[in-house]
């Protein structure tokens, strides 16, 4: 269990009074969170409580299979004995057609061996972005959750919060809380710092996984299969074998 | 080694390479898996990055399943061979036969 998962219980009704503050009271004008609300397109404790429940352990398995298939496929070729001890045209062109089809098989990175390895470093990869996203994401919450920005949010009345459009002055002034704890200015301006901190983590790993789609576009393309040239017509349609 | 069993052994190999293919369909641990179910655009980049892996897969599927039909193809021709050989044999022992009267 990563440190977003330990995270997440926790910090669920943060992260819900997060999202319904900025939901209900917005944000101020100028916010650092507005660029980052427009790139991401999603509320800060949404996208947190649902990354928590990804699981990156399921992919990490999924490149074992076709690391094992790699290794059977390399393994199928040592049982055969390819033409070595047969004689004649026939026997050459069954050799030359057998390196080709062995070659295509199993013959380094430009067989479907290596496109099956090539594959499971992939999925490595894709892995090791979810697994760098959902650590920076969960550092940014773990700070979060200790802030003053954090402890102004919960001081907040329940019904301060009120769900959707209620409007969080208008949620907070039908509490009638005022007194010692912030106002709703200040509870607009700590849910927007918050999101802030945790949409930027967010946005860092967006900005990879952008990455990391172009970098493997096109290399794990179909491998075509090419044949051995045919041969010239055999003087000898025979195979001959070793007495 | 007997073409015959050159042939057996192509034909195995053929049916595992095939049979790749029905377990490559069975190794996509979902969108899910991925991030890619979820809201916006980081979301969005989990799903094209499954979409990437499901294109992959489907392509290892597809390369198993004509390798192994090339393989196949292969065997039967070795048999096919095989078959004349052993068939040539029988006849030039039918004829340096002694005819028993």
């Amino acid at each position: 269990m990563d440190l977003l998962a330990r995270l997440a219980a926790p910090a669920q009704d943060l992260l819900e009074r997060v999202d319904r503050a900025l939901l209900t009271g917005g944000a101020p004008a100028g916010h650092p969170i507005w660029p980052l609300l427009r790139r991401l397109g999603a509320l800060p404790g949404e996208l947190v409580i649902e990354l928590a429940a990804t699981t990156p352990e399921s992919l990490r398995a999924a490149a074992d299979p076709l690391r094992e298939l790699a290794r059977a496929y390399v393994d199928g070729l040592d049982l055969m004995p390819g033409a070595a001890g047969w004689r004649g045209d026939a026997a050459e062109a069954f050799g030359a057609q057998w390196r080709a089809l062995a070659a295509h098989l199993a013959d380094g990175a430009d067989s479907m061996a290596g496109g099956l390895t090539g594959t499971a470093s992939y999925v490595d990869d894709v892995a090791g972005w979810l697994a760098a996203t959902r650590d920076a994401v969960a550092v940014a919450l773990a700070r979060c959750l200790g802030s003053t920005e954090a402890a102004t949010l919960r001081a907040l009345p329940a019904g301060a919060l009120g769900s959707g459009v209620a409007g969080l002055a208008g949620g907070w002034l039908a509490t009638g809380a005022p007194g010692a704890m912030a106002g709703p200015r200040s509870a607009i301006l700590a849910a927007a710092g918050i999101g802030a901190h945790l949409l930027r983590a967010a946005a860092d790993g967006l900005d990879h996984g952008e990455a990391l789609h172009s970098r493997w576009a096109g290399r794990l393309d179909e491998l075509p299969y090419r044949p051995t040239p045919a041969p010239a017509p055999p003087a000898d349609t025979h195979l001959a074998l070793p007495s | 080694m007997e073409l015959e069993e050159v042939a057996g052994r192509v034909d195995r190999l053929a049916a595992d390479v095939t049979g790749a293919a029905a377990r490559l369909a069975h190794a996509d641990p979902g969108s899910r898996a991925f991030a890619g179910d979820g809201p916006g655009a980081l979301f969005a980049v989990g799903r094209d990055l499954h979409d990437q892996w499901s294109a992959a897969l489907a392509a290892r599927e597809r390369e198993a399943a004509a390798h192994g039909a090339r393989l196949a193809e292969l065997g039967d021709r070795l048999r096919w061979a095989a078959d004349g050989y052993r068939a040539a044999e029988d006849a030039a022992h039918r004829r340096h036969r002694p005819e028993v009267t």
